[in-house]
């Protein structure tokens, strides 16, 4: 192919890039170069011969299995926001269940309450006149719990 | 001064962000609305790159269920038609190694393959001619021939398709279609 210093202009003239100024120059360029002038013939045939070649049809049945892929799509997005807010919920009943045993390992005693002890003490077993012994140390116990020293 | 084809373009960006606001939602029909108004854009675009309808639906497909998947990553700095072509030249180039792999163990299998299909018509060689002139090119310049010639994208829509400058887009043209003289002369003169 001959060459010419114009011809790498010649494609962006062909896309009607070129600014008035370039354009006008290869205007007056392209009326006597015998490189340029066919090159440009040729552009143009390049460019009908692609567009005439490149026109397909679309498969019968294309547009629909297109929207079966919307389809799944839509119902992967909902099964996905769905999967999320289980495993939302399943972080906040960890959590919480966390929480609980932290408090019953921290500050509390394993043991039962001596009130406790003795409320579930068979009737025949319970001393008479404990009734008011029973109120003291429910007493004891409340304060026990809350930080307070009884005595 | 804004011209016509400026405030389709605006009004076409705008609808696709309530679409995709829609469609993240989990909105079986925003979804569909997306396939309606770009399924026979991007076959179009495929069909150039692959050279075929069989392969070009397949790479139509992944890039919808990729998008759809994806569409929390689109930012909307470009506008949808830019993202969902830009995953559909990735689908493309993914899809074609994938070919071209098939074909050479193909080739070591039986070398009786025939590289060409016998063709019905003049216009089905043009057509062929056409096709195997594009796959000789390299990827680069086979993308922008397609886009600039097949899809008629501006120079400043490649440019953002394939995040290269203007200038850049101009020469691969350049280089491109006289590759492409060489390559169909016949077809030219």
């Amino acid at each position: 192919m001959l060459e010419c210093g114009y011809c790498e202009k010649l494609s962006a003239y062909h896309d009607g890039r070129l600014d008035a100024t370039a354009r006008s120059m290869l205007e007056q360029h392209l009326g006597h170069c015998p490189v340029c002038t066919p090159e440009l013939d040729r552009l143009g045939r390049l460019s009908a011969l692609l567009k005439g070649a490149g026109a397909v049809e679309m498969p019968v049945g294309a547009m629909r299995r297109f929207h079966a892929t919307a389809e799944a799509a839509g119902s992967f997005s909902l099964n996905r926001l769905a999967e999320a807010l289980t495993a939302v919920a399943a972080t906040i009943l960890v959590a919480c269940g966390l929480w609980m045993w932290s408090l019953s390992m921290t500050g509390r005693s394993t043991r039962a309450p001596v009130w406790e002890a003795s409320v579930l003490q068979r009737p025949s077993e319970t001393p008479a006149g404990q009734e008011d012994q029973f109120a003291v140390w429910v007493v004891q116990d409340l304060s026990l719990e809350n930080g307070h020293d009884s005595n | 001064m804004t011209t016509q084809a400026d405030r389709e373009s605006g009004d076409l960006a705008s609808n696709d962000l309530e679409t995709v606001a829609k469609a993240r939602q989990g909105d079986s029909a925003a979804f569909h609305e997306l396939v309606d108004r770009y399924g026979a854009y991007l076959f179009g675009l495929a069909v150039s790159l692959a050279g075929n309808a069989a392969d070009a639906e397949d790479i139509v497909q992944e890039t919808f269920a990729g998008a759809f998947r994806g569409l929390v990553a689109f930012r909307g700095r470009a506008s949808l038609k830019t993202w969902l072509t830009q995953i559909l030249l990735r689908q493309a180039a993914v899809h074609r190694r994938g070919r071209r792999r098939f074909l050479s163990f193909l080739a070591a299998r039986s070398s009786s393959v025939p590289e060409h299909a016998p063709s019905a018509s003049p216009s089905s060689d043009a057509r062929m001619d056409v096709a195997a002139a594009l796959d000789a090119l390299s990827l680069e310049h086979r993308q922008v021939v397609v886009l600039r010639e097949f899809q008629g994208l501006s120079y400043e829509e490649i440019a953002e398709v394939l995040s290269v400058p203007q200038g850049t887009v101009e020469s691969r043209l350049f280089r491109a279609r006289r590759a492409l003289q060489e390559l169909l002369r016949g077809y030219l003169v």
